[in-house]
């Protein structure tokens, strides 16, 4: 194992330990977030599917179920991309982590492990809460290719996590890029209506939006049972996005952390 | 060769130069007593070494290597004078755990270490406390440990008596001199006492420079 792989390994123990002590008021949050899909499963019945609609012949609720399952893993994993630094120093930790080498990446990427892994259950919740609102019919889903989507979907959108986590070192507020890409996500990302109802040069932008991108091989593949040879295309465009935006993002975040260095700001006990 | 070595080391934070070509070497095993008032840049200049401000000018060496790289390869023990540094909702077998494991030990090891640092700290009968129930005291016995827990060649000690009784700060003294023999230490505190039972040779920071002064207290 590498070093880089057992510091990210010991923050998840740890954040899977803290975890752990919210208990019963975890396991209710997750429950909780099932009934989130009760309004959108009414506004489905207003919304005609087929046609002209550019919806999925399974109906818009079962296009937003989709959607929001993506989503929330997405946002989860930016969010703790982000905020891993900030959450570090507000706890005191950060100082004592550094001085004993662990990396700030292992830092930034561990602190992802655990609301990913919520972020998938709270997924499940909403497959089986789909199931049993709409009848969701889940028995043609590709799971294998959802995941590989999944996946593709979270490198090629971390660029905007490290960026948040970079930008958080520098002014020191925390959330700035995760807001803006909750905002550019609900719009272009293609969740809660088809990206094809987007002005032109909106949906030129969208091509290259990684949720919306993402998201479209992930409902084909949960939704008409996709395979892999299917979502090439896809994962090929989330390939390219993750290498052109990877490394600047990189840099971008050591950049700040040394700056934060040399300045003195490196938020510390 | 010094294992920690400061040659004209500058430290400017803002318009303030808080360290001011400031030269120093400590050959291995040694401890240094670091004392001066509020606000002289003790702290920082324990930062500096640990690679977690980058310095303004001057050359820092830690075991040859540059304070990062020093830093990186986990060759550093620290201990904060703040004892609120742990997850608050997590216990702190768990948050000693994390450094451990994190430091390359294995499960086994971890837990045997860190039951022996709590021993002989005291501070054994709250491991599986969450660090927010603990006291003051009780935390920075723990970040003592953590410190200690890899064996680190090189320490920094920022206060890291402060909040523990008069008492046990005693029968701490006298643990850690078993567990600081052999390494390189620079342990900064107000109380001379302290520092005259745990230093070899001790220096004092005033106004950004190092005045050493290498006879100025012997334990009596």
């Amino acid at each position: 194992m590498t070093r880089l792989a057992r510091q990210l390994a010991a923050v998840a123990r740890r954040d899977a330990r803290v975890q752990r002590t919210y208990g019963i008021s975890a396991a209710l949050g997750l429950l909780s977030s099932g009934f989130g899909l009760f309004s959108y499963h009414f506004v489905g019945r207003l919304v005609p599917s087929g046609g002209g609609s550019a919806l999925p012949a399974s109906g818009y609720f079962a296009f937003v179920c989709t959607g929001l399952m993506l989503h929330m893993m997405v946002m989860s994993t930016l969010s703790a991309l982000g905020g891993a630094l900030a959450r570090e120093a507000a706890e005191g930790t950060l100082e004592p982590a550094l001085a004993a080498g662990v990396s700030p990446a292992a830092l930034v990427a561990g602190a992802t492990v655990v609301p990913l892994g919520l972020a998938l259950l709270q997924a499940v919740i909403y497959a089986g809460a789909g199931s049993w609102m709409s009848g969701i019919a889940w028995s043609q889903a590709c799971v294998a290719t959802a995941l590989v989507t999944l996946a593709a979907t979270l490198v090629a959108c971390a660029p905007l996590g490290l960026l948040g986590a970079a930008l958080w070192l520098v002014l020191r507020r925390p959330g700035v890029v995760t807001t803006l890409t909750a905002f550019a996500f609900g719009i272009l990302g293609g969740v809660y209506f088809p990206v094809a109802l987007l002005p032109a040069p909106l949906r030129a932008v969208a091509d290259w939006v990684p949720l919306a991108v993402g998201l479209h091989a992930f409902r084909a593949a949960l939704l008409e049972g996709a395979g892999l040879a299917q979502t090439v295309p896809a994962l090929g465009r989330l390939a390219l996005v993750a290498t052109v935006t990877f490394p600047p993002a990189a840099l971008a975040l050591r950049f700040a952390f040394d700056r934060a260095r040399r300045r003195g700001s490196l938020p510390l006990v | 060769m010094g294992a920690i070595r400061l040659d004209r080391l500058v430290q400017r934070l803002g318009d303030r130069e808080v360290l001011r070509a400031i030269t120093l070497q400590l050959p291995p095993g040694e401890v240094l007593g670091l004392s001066g008032p509020n606000g002289a840049g003790k702290t920082t200049l324990l930062r500096v070494i640990a690679g977690l401000l980058l310095p303004t000018a001057g050359v820092v060496r830690v075991l040859g290597l540059s304070a990062d790289r020093a830093r990186r390869s986990g060759c550093i023990g620290w201990c904060g004078s703040g004892d609120g540094s742990w997850v608050r909702r997590l216990d702190l077998r768990g948050g000693l755990s994390f450094h451990a494991r994190a430091g390359g030990l294995g499960r086994a090891a971890a837990a045997t270490r860190i039951d022996e640092l709590a021993e002989r700290l005291g501070f054994r009968s709250h491991l599986d406390m969450p660090a927010d129930r603990c006291s003051a005291g009780i935390r920075q016995r723990a970040a003592l440990a953590r410190a200690l827990l890899l064996r680190p060649p090189v320490l920094l000690f920022d206060e890291p008596l402060r909040g523990i009784d008069a008492a046990s700060q005693t029968e701490i003294l006298v643990t850690l001199r078993h567990e600081l023999a052999g390494r390189t230490v620079i342990w900064v505190s107000h109380s001379k006492e302290e520092l005259a039972s745990i230093g070899d040779r001790s220096a004092e920071l005033t106004g950004g420079h190092l005045h050493e002064a290498p006879r100025l207290w012997t334990a009596a």
